[in-house]
């Protein structure tokens, strides 16, 4: 064999071991809280960054928390506060949604770790 | 050295290509209907935006349509039956009911009457038929003892071509139990009749999904009945059903004790002896039928309501935190959650 084919069956190699970490393993964590409202807004809040969101629905205002890398509905003006009582979101993927005041709090990255979560 | 560097070349792009060949498979098309008084999640990979697109109007459709229809009490087929049933005469039964009555009067054998969708009255007296939560007070126990000695049960119904009658005017369906799990089926199939055939259904927090999501299986994660976040996850692929019923659900809190919506039918109090209840089976319909029937039948009994209703992966989180699996379900779950405890291996008889 010639220099070029050891080139290429090294190129080739590293390819396969690093298109297989990119493609198979590494599930990235969520890098950020996607807000929907019943209006039709959306809100995308990074999570690196702490900080407070107010979304108006039917019944009055949600208030979205994000902190350390993680998001809650820290408040909610609905009767049961199943969406408060949840508590914190960390996972991508992870969703909460407040029917009441048809607010939808989700965390997503570049890759979710759940395509659905039971309940 | 010029062959050999074109050669090398070639060979480079062609690596390159395929690569980006892997790289070129169709996206998934995602959608929240807000349907059954809850959001029904969609996921599909269809061939281009249009076809995912007409199948998605198609399942808001249907789902339109089944909640109408299902509906207890509003004006529908269901809504007129409800109020037939208890005349005792026979009247002809709306189309699409026959085919959920039928099924649910044979899941509802098999789980010896913990699954009962006959109890509608009492789901009623408890308050939880509303889309509102109940703000209590609990119903006073002769009500309760009134309902439960008329004894309402799905065998109570006789069937002849399209007409039915109830010979029991205690007779209420209520399908809350077993309507999502009974959709989502039907969403899976109109998915299929359309030719798809990669996609998950959550219709608020109960599943169905068929194929993969590309090129892994679809990740569900399972939440923690005891607290936040998600207790355990499982990779599903094929054609298969996760349904969890939980008692933190649907509740309301009256002198400081918490009343849930999955009521006991033999006692005709809410079922208190599980946290929650989690069931993998290939029919959505069967899955929620067996979840609410398991969750009633309590830590002791569960396991031999699952093999009579012909389910076998299952996961019981009871009162206590314990948490108790089948064989075949221990074989599929991972835990996620750090403080798991050791799980109990429960297997069917």
């Amino acid at each position: 064999m010639k220099r070029g084919d050891w080139v290429v069956l090294v190129l080739a190699t590293l390819l396969i071991g690093v298109s297989y970490a990119h493609f198979w393993t590494g599930r990235m964590p969520a890098t950020e809280a996607r807000v929907q409202t019943g209006d039709g807004h959306r809100h995308d809040l990074p999570l690196e960054h702490d900080t407070t969101l107010r979304v108006p629905g039917p019944l009055g205002d949600t208030r979205i928390e994000v902190r350390d890398g993680r998001a809650r509905i820290a408040d909610s003006p609905c009767s049961d506060k199943f969406c408060v009582h949840y508590g914190w979101l960390h996972r991508g993927g992870e969703t909460i949604a407040c029917l009441p005041n048809r607010v939808v709090l989700q965390l997503a990255g570049a890759e979710q770790d759940f395509d659905a979560i039971n309940f | 050295m010029t062959l050999r560097r074109s050669s090398l070349r070639a060979l480079l792009t062609l690596l390159a290509a395929l690569l980006l060949a892997g790289c070129s498979k169709p996206e998934p098309y995602s959608e929240t209907i807000i349907a059954f008084g809850t959001l029904v999640d969609v996921t599909l990979y269809a061939e281009s935006p249009a076809k995912a697109d007409e199948a998605l109007r198609m399942i808001e459709s249907d789902l339109q349509y089944m909640h109408e229809t299902w509906h207890p009490w509003k004006a529908g087929s269901l809504g007129r039956m409800n109020l037939l049933l208890p005349t005792g005469g026979w009247f002809s039964s709306g189309p699409s009911l026959l085919p959920i009555i039928g099924q649910s009067t044979t899941l509802s054998e098999q789980s010896d009457g913990l699954f009962n969708p006959a109890i509608g009255q009492l789901v009623d007296l408890w308050g939880f038929h509303g889309e509102d939560l109940p703000a209590g007070p609990p119903p006073e126990p002769e009500a309760i003892a009134a309902l439960l000695d008329q004894a309402p049960r799905m065998s109570d119904l006789e069937i002849d071509g399209i007409r039915i009658r109830s010979r029991n005017p205690a007779v209420k369906l209520d399908f809350g139990a077993f309507a999502k799990g009974y959709g989502v089926d039907r969403v899976i199939e109109r998915l299929v009749e359309l030719g798809i055939t990669d996609a998950i259904v959550n219709a608020g927090g109960d599943l169905r999904a068929i194929g993969r999501h590309g090129s892994r299986d679809w990740r569900v994660g399972i939440r923690d009945p005891r607290g936040q976040g998600v207790i355990a996850s499982l990779e599903i692929s094929g054609d298969e059903s996760v349904f969890t019923s939980g008692n933190y659900e649907r509740f309301f809190e009256w002198d400081g004790k918490r009343y849930h919506h999955i009521i006991d039918p033999r006692t005709g109090y809410p079922a208190d002896d599980v946290l929650s209840v989690t069931v993998l089976h290939d029919s959505g319909a069967v899955a929620d039928a067996a979840a609410t029937a398991l969750f009633v039948a309590g830590r002791e009994d569960w396991p031999r309501i699952a093999a009579r209703m012909g389910v076998q992966a299952v996961m019981v989180v009871d009162t206590d935190g314990g948490v108790a699996l089948t064989p075949a379900m221990a074989e599929r779950i991972r835990f996620e959650s750090e403080d798991a405890p050791d799980p109990q291996i429960r297997p069917l008889p």
